[in-house]
């Protein structure tokens, strides 16, 4: 929708399709954060233990991005999208990038199964978002900017984005449902203690081996 | 230029994030990670740990290599320094395996409880991250140097760390006589407390 709306905008006033891309931009970006909060919600939704990991981990980068914004803003009083606008863009890909990281380690780290569907809208996404910052970083750069060679990127990287949710998209495959586990409902605390029980013992069993007293 | 850094940084690490998530394949791994939940509970009563303490301290001391020095020929000798150092290779993997998986089953017994501690699960990750560092360190150095000279490596490093210690509870007691004590307390020996 919003590339029509630039076709229309440069088929009418090429002129001012320039200031538009840029907004849209921001636009698309903001969008953005609504396909990573769905990726969250869809992926965990049946994982109350790691949906508890990531929604600390979403708030720690929260909350250093509100600082950052903060201390950029006491910094810097004459900033202004309009005249810092791969910056402006650049950064909140970062932000998008560090959120979705902020759910793929845990995804990881917990083995959590996740579909055909979902795993194609994360992949083609993140692909496209780490793109994004990678030559967005490039362009924020004075030498680079008036380069036209950074600003493909991000157009190739979209359409490579698009291509992966075509084919993972293409027929419904809904996540896998978490298998009843029967000894699921353990006392959380037992089952970290075991656990740090066991590696503790292997450090110590390593240290003492390898001849540390 | 140094402010891109992290740009590249945060680009590169989702990246390659990405890449291994998307093959390492959760799906398939979970039937296996289910089906190990049970064995946790028959494995604490074994009389031998997977990662058992006198085979690696006998992999790892000096007494065998004493022997085989004083007894048999040069040949020999680089036949058992070879051997021992591919056992003591064995011996690290199996373990880091075993400590693996004991994590794999934390992972997906925690993953839908409740009651989970975000602070629990952060301090097991960097225990686990120091295991994994500790042992990887451990088999590039044997793989490098062999079994003896990693030994005396290790032996010289300990003793540096003990003098370094020594020169600090020095300085503390010059700047202040209380903290030595504190030091002695908090210091096990080098070993971790669980």
């Amino acid at each position: 929708m919003v590339s029509l709306l630039r076709f229309g905008v440069f088929t009418f006033d090429s002129g001012f399709y320039r200031t538009f891309y840029w907004y849209t931009e921001f636009l698309a970006a903001a969008v953005g954060y609504a396909v990573i909060v769905e990726i969250y919600w869809q992926t965990l939704r049946s994982y109350p233990g790691a949906a508890r990991v990531v929604r600390i981990l979403l708030l720690l980068v929260f909350a250093a991005v509100v600082l950052k914004v903060v201390t950029a803003q006491l910094g810097n009083s004459t900033w202004s999208p309009s005249t810092a606008s791969a910056q402006f863009e650049r950064n909140m890909r970062a932000v998008q990038a560090v959120l979705l990281l902020g759910i793929i380690i845990p995804l990881a780290y917990y083995a959590i199964p996740v579909g055909r569907n979902l795993r194609g809208i994360i992949l083609g996404y993140g692909f496209y978002v780490s793109a994004s910052v990678l030559s967005l970083a490039f362009g924020s750069l004075p030498e680079y900017g008036p380069k036209p060679g950074w600003r493909l990127v991000q157009p190739v990287a979209y359409v490579f984005a698009l291509l992966i949710w075509c084919i993972a998209l293409w027929s419904y495959h809904p996540n896998p449902e978490p298998e009843s586990e029967s000894t699921i409902d353990r006392d959380y605390r037992l089952i970290a203690e075991n656990t740090k029980r066991i590696v503790s013992r292997a450090i110590t069993f390593l240290r003492m081996g390898s001849g540390q007293p | 230029m140094s402010q891109l850094i992290p740009y590249l940084c945060i680009g590169l690490l989702l990246l390659a994030l990405l890449a291994i998530w998307a093959l390492k394949n959760p799906g398939r791994r979970t039937k296996i990670v289910v089906e190990v939940l049970e064995p946790r509970k028959c494995r604490r009563s074994e009389p031998s740990t997977p990662l058992s303490r006198d085979l690696g301290e006998r992999i790892f001391r000096s007494h065998d290599w004493d022997f085989v020095t004083r007894k048999t020929s040069s040949d020999i000798q680089r036949i058992f320094r070879r051997e021992r150092a591919a056992l003591a290779i064995s011996w690290l993997r199996r373990g880091r395996r075993h400590v693996s998986q004991a994590m794999r089953e934390h992972a997906t017994a925690v993953r839908r409880n409740g009651d989970l501690q975000f602070a629990t699960e952060i301090r097991l990750a960097l225990r686990f991250a120091l295991f994994l560092a500790l042992c990887n360190f451990l088999i590039v150095l044997v793989r490098l140097h062999g079994l003896a000279h990693t030994r005396r490596l290790i032996e010289q490093s300990v003793l540096r760390s003990a003098r370094i210690r020594a020169t600090i509870e020095q300085l503390l007691a010059v700047v202040d006589p209380a903290k030595p004590e504190r030091l002695d307390k908090s210091y096990n020996g080098g070993a971790i407390r669980s």
